[in-house]
């Protein structure tokens, strides 16, 4: 996409930071051209019209141009606001971290992005948010190429109830007495059906650990917050 | 030209200041040393001074060189309402526009979880225990209408809800001699959302 201009791009908004005096540094994720780079000039003038539009957690159609990594952002139209409130808007951030850093550069995922629109509606809702999460964490790993069966062992044994099960990483699910997680809940992890009690409190275990291997060491500092968050509640 | 020397290095010093490029530095350090020696002198003289003796107030932890600041020392203000804000230039601009006389508590930023900053970097432990004391009755959430702005009153309301305390937000919308016609369609949605009975 080196040297072409893109216009009106379904993109989020994942992270802004200021920079020089009016302008914003954003990083997007974009329907077609996944996670890209822009700078938006002039944002933080006084008399800027798209301040209030460049924002986390809103759908949004962006035209950019450029023929470095970093695009230079040339129009801006709304299109919807998710208006997360409380924890669902805490945990929107780690959604954005988790995408920012699953998603790479110019690579289009188009199936993440619609994921993705998914959880922010599932997170409006306010209830279920830590399921949202959990189904989005497990669409994420599958479409970024790190996919899980779910519905059986890694030797193709089916899941059985009662068994407990293990995760490994670079070979998958393993029966183990040991196990973080039960049969039941991969059960109901394959069927995504809903996740309750100890389910969800075994798929969250699941997952991070699934999650945590992929990172290689890379700490995820939205979780770190999050947690210091939830303490003060 | 010259890339070393004392002018020089004047020069890259005052590039630290926001707004302030290689050009307009150089511009303002030839105007001291031609012009102005005695306001360099004082300028650098103040500068120090405030460096070294700045600091944060005890209660408030707005920028000031006593223990305490002159809005917390005043026992005129009233301290049943206290006004949350993200930086010392917020609790400036809203005093001086706006009747509000309690107390302020400065954050020095927002809750931004993607860079790392959390409750903890925000003095919230700090706030919490003045919660805490009881003698807070309305919290005033005058935070930055971003995202993390919103977040951070979002979280601050929730933990004055521990504590019974009122959290109230300040409004957002159609700014005064505004025609909507140009107002951008997120502060229009936003405005609309947070109508108000009239």
């Amino acid at each position: 996409m080196n040297g072409s201009a893109v216009y009106l791009q379904p993109a989020f908004v994942l992270q802004h930071r200021p920079y020089r005096e009016t302008s914003v540094l954003l990083d997007v994720f974009t329907r077609d051209f996944g996670v890209v780079s822009m700078i938006a000039k002039g944002v933080r003038k006084e008399k800027s019209k798209i301040a209030g539009l460049l924002l986390p957690f809103s759908a949004l159609r962006l035209s950019f141009v450029d023929k470095t990594e970093l695009k230079v952002l040339s129009q801006v139209e709304y299109v919807d606001s998710y208006p997360l409130e409380r924890l669902a808007l805490y945990c929107g951030f780690y959604v954005n971290e988790l995408v920012q850093i699953f998603v790479h550069k110019y690579d289009p995922q188009p199936e993440i992005f619609s994921c993705y629109e998914r959880c922010l509606g599932d997170l409006l809702l306010g209830e279920r948010i830590e399921q949202a999460l959990r189904y989005f964490e497990l669409d994420l790993l599958q479409e970024a190429g790190y996919a899980v069966a779910m519905d059986s062992e890694a030797n193709g044994n089916p899941i059985m109830t009662g068994q407990r099960y293990n995760f490994l990483a670079d070979f998958g699910i393993v029966a183990d007495n040991e196990g973080l997680v039960g049969g039941e809940t991969l059960s109901i992890l394959a069927a995504r059906g809903a996740l309750e009690g100890r389910a969800l409190l075994e798929a969250k275990l699941l997952f991070r650990k699934m999650l945590d291997g992929h990172l290689q060491g890379r700490p995820l500092k939205s979780r770190d917050v999050l947690a210091k968050i939830i303490k003060y509640l | 030209m010259q890339n070393q020397g004392l002018l020089k290095e004047l020069i890259q010093s005052l590039c630290c200041l926001p707004g302030v490029g290689p050009k307009s530095a150089q511009r303002m350090a030839f105007h001291l040393l031609q012009r102005n020696r005695d306001g360099g002198m004082q300028l650098s003289k103040m500068l120090a001074k405030a460096v070294n003796e700045i600091g944060h107030c005890r209660e408030c932890r707005t920028l000031t060189e006593t223990e305490l600041c002159e809005v917390c020392a005043n026992p005129l203000r009233d301290s049943e309402t206290l006004c949350v804000v993200e930086s010392p230039a917020d609790v400036w601009v809203i005093d001086q526009a706006t009747t509000f006389k309690g107390k302020y508590f400065v954050l020095h930023g927002r809750l931004s979880p993607l860079d790392g900053i959390g409750p903890d970097q925000l003095g919230f432990e700090l706030l919490e225990q003045r919660m805490a004391a009881g003698q807070i009755k309305e919290i005033i959430l005058a935070t930055n209408s971003t995202v993390e702005g919103q977040a951070t009153a979002h979280f601050i309301g929730e933990v004055a809800g521990k504590f019974n305390i009122r959290a109230t937000r300040i409004a957002h919308g159609v700014p005064m001699g505004g025609e909507l016609e140009f107002i951008d369609s997120g502060t229009l949605a936003h405005a609309f959302n947070g109508r108000r009975e009239f």
